[in-house]
């Protein structure tokens, strides 16, 4: 497991980061589930969400914004890291990136060759393969946090397991192999 | 309901601020984006002792809660910007009865179905002049989760005083913002409960006030005391009377319960450098971008902001005495509409005083980067 997380937590800055795509892909949870590993470390955190009026389909992001410090402005200004699930998200936060960004995304939804600033990960395919195809957000949250570790993820992984039902077992397996799929990459 | 520090949403953290603060009977129709607080109040009141009704609209659910706040209960809605609009009547009734209860209005964007999912500050009119005729009104806007809990406290404790509905104008940032809060214990509240008339039924008058000055106790329906609910013009006793005099008297007495107490009402605070370039004054989900550039200015740039917590019966002492303690600094106030709580402000301060609005009404949050473009020319 990478252990670059616990180190880079360790900040009084203002963390900023986005998860981005469609709705109906669970980025809501993700972001609740960020939120509540930075709270329970102790961090001061904010947790935005802005979708359209369709339970599925429409543009749909969550924003986390970590810090030791209150937090005044509550959505993200200039996203430290972004989770790309769709092509649209993808290209709207690469646009006027800054030099620190990186956006992760997954190349079966959105398959432009790897940019500077961009990681692709095959999410949809490895869930796919492992039969956890509803846990393929969970898979992306764990590559993204390995690469942006806004929270220390030995927190996510603690909320996860307190879900003791098949889901929540998919969950556990998804997020820690996105873990080792950013580790090894 | 513990002291640690919950990750929770603003939606949710005006239910918790509801029970703690004793409310239990919530109608409602729920309605985007405050949809969680009728969810959260359905699945939460039960469970101590409470009632959840769902409602066929809204006028109905203003209706039932003006109708359980009679009973004895504490009692609130949630609603937002179209809801609202259906509830004004009603929110009349229960000014000219003079019944407790608490409204949350998260705002959302407009006219009509507007923007359904996206946030906007425009309901703070319809919040003081919606409902018609000439009334007062007491409208509390929390721009963070932990003042969702707080101001929805403070909210059921006004309403009781006053016996004057309470709106809590939150909008669908703050609403569904989830942010670490701190719950006090329980009994570390000591929310205003009803009391009994300090006098007999023979002696008892509904509408008249008591030795402190606020309104006399309101007895339950079904009691041993006589309470006449008149949405028609009254005597103090509550029966109907066209008489003029009787008229304008109670018109009066309505009007200035809640003007008259305006200095213990207005809740605020003021937060930056002892000699600002700018004076920020903002509300809601846009006093945060305001605070981003109070906490983290930047160069060459020294704003303050005060911050609104009481939007209605409005601060004019507070905006008064602020602006003079800074001579000759110009004012902006951001808001997430086209104008509305600066004309309150610019009344306040005179045309003299260099005073602007900041508008945005996209449904999307206002920015520091645009605010701080905008403070930048108003400086200079």
């Amino acid at each position: 497991m990478n252990t670059l997380a616990h180190e880079d937590t360790c900040t009084n800055k203002r963390r900023e980061v986005v998860l981005a795509g469609s709705g109906g892909q669970g980025l809501v949870f993700l972001g609740r589930l960020v939120g509540q590993a930075a709270a329970r470390a102790g961090l001061r955190v904010v947790q935005t969400q802005s979708y359209g009026v369709a339970s599925r389909g429409g543009f749909s992001k969550s924003e986390v914004i970590v810090s030791e410090a209150p937090i005044a402005y509550p959505m993200a200004m200039d996203p430290w890291g972004v989770l790309a699930l769709t092509d649209e998200a993808r290209r709207m936060y690469r646009q006027g990136e800054s030099a620190n960004r990186l956006v992760v995304f997954d190349r079966y939804l959105s398959s432009d060759p790897e940019a500077a600033g961009e990681r692709g990960f095959p999410f949809t395919q490895e869930s796919r393969s492992l039969n956890i195809e509803g846990s393929f957000n969970l898979m992306a949250l764990g590559a993204f946090l390995a690469l942006r570790p806004v929270v220390p993820y030995a927190e996510v992984l603690s909320i996860l397991r307190e879900d003791g039902s098949a889901r929540g077992e998919a969950n556990v397996e998804a997020f820690q192999h996105g873990v080792h799929l950013a580790g090894d990459s | 309901m513990s002291a640690q520090r919950s990750f929770v949403q603003g939606n949710e953290a005006v239910v918790e601020g509801a029970l703690a603060a004793g409310a239990r009977y919530f109608a409602g129709y729920p309605i985007t984006p405050s949809s969680e607080i009728a969810e959260m109040a359905a699945r939460k009141l039960p469970g101590v002792g409470g009632v959840y009704m769902q409602m066929e609209d809204e006028i109905a659910s203003m209706a039932a809660i003006i109708g359980a706040s009679l009973t004895g209960k504490k009692s609130f809605t949630a609603t937002s910007g179209p809801g609202l609009s259906l509830m004004l009547e009603n929110l009349g009734m229960a000014i000219m009865a003079e019944v407790p209860c608490v409204i949350v209005d998260v705002q959302r964007s407009g006219p009509s179905t507007g923007l359904a999912t996206k946030p906007a500050q425009a309901d703070v009119m319809m919040a003081r002049w919606g409902s018609h005729g000439d009334h007062s009104a007491i409208v509390l806007a929390p721009s963070s989760v932990q003042e969702c809990f707080d101001l929805t406290v403070r909210a059921f404790d006004l309403a009781e005083q006053l016996r004057h509905p309470v709106l809590v104008l939150s909008d669908a940032i703050v609403g569904h913002m989830r942010e670490d809060v701190h719950f006090p214990e329980p009994e570390a509240l000591d929310p205003i409960t009803r009391r009994d008339p300090d006098v007999g039924p023979e002696e008892y008058v509904m509408h008249a006030d008591g030795a402190d000055g606020l309104p006399v106790p309101l007895p339950p329906f079904g009691s041993k005391y006589l309470v006449r609910a008149n949405s028609s013009a009254h005597d103090p006793s509550g029966y109907p009377s066209a008489d003029p005099g009787l008229a304008r008297a109670n018109i009066r007495r309505l009007h200035d319960k809640v003007e008259d107490a305006v200095e213990w009402i207005s809740d605020y605070s003021l937060i930056g450098p002892d000699e600002p370039d700018v004076l920020l004054i903002s509300y809601g989900a846009s006093a945060r971008t305001a605070e981003q550039l109070v906490v983290d200015p930047p160069t060459d740039s020294r704003p303050a902001l005060l911050k609104l917590r009481t939007l209605w019966p409005f601060p004019d002492r507070v905006i008064r005495d602020t602006v003079a303690s800074f001579p000759g600094v110009p004012v902006v106030v951001p808001e997430m509409n086209l104008g509305q709580i600066v004309r309150e402000v610019q009344r306040v301060v005179g045309k003299e005083h260099p005073c602007y609005g900041y508008h945005r009404s996209d449904g999307q949050p206002i920015e520091p980067g645009e605010l701080h473009r905008f403070v930048e020319d108003v400086v200079t």
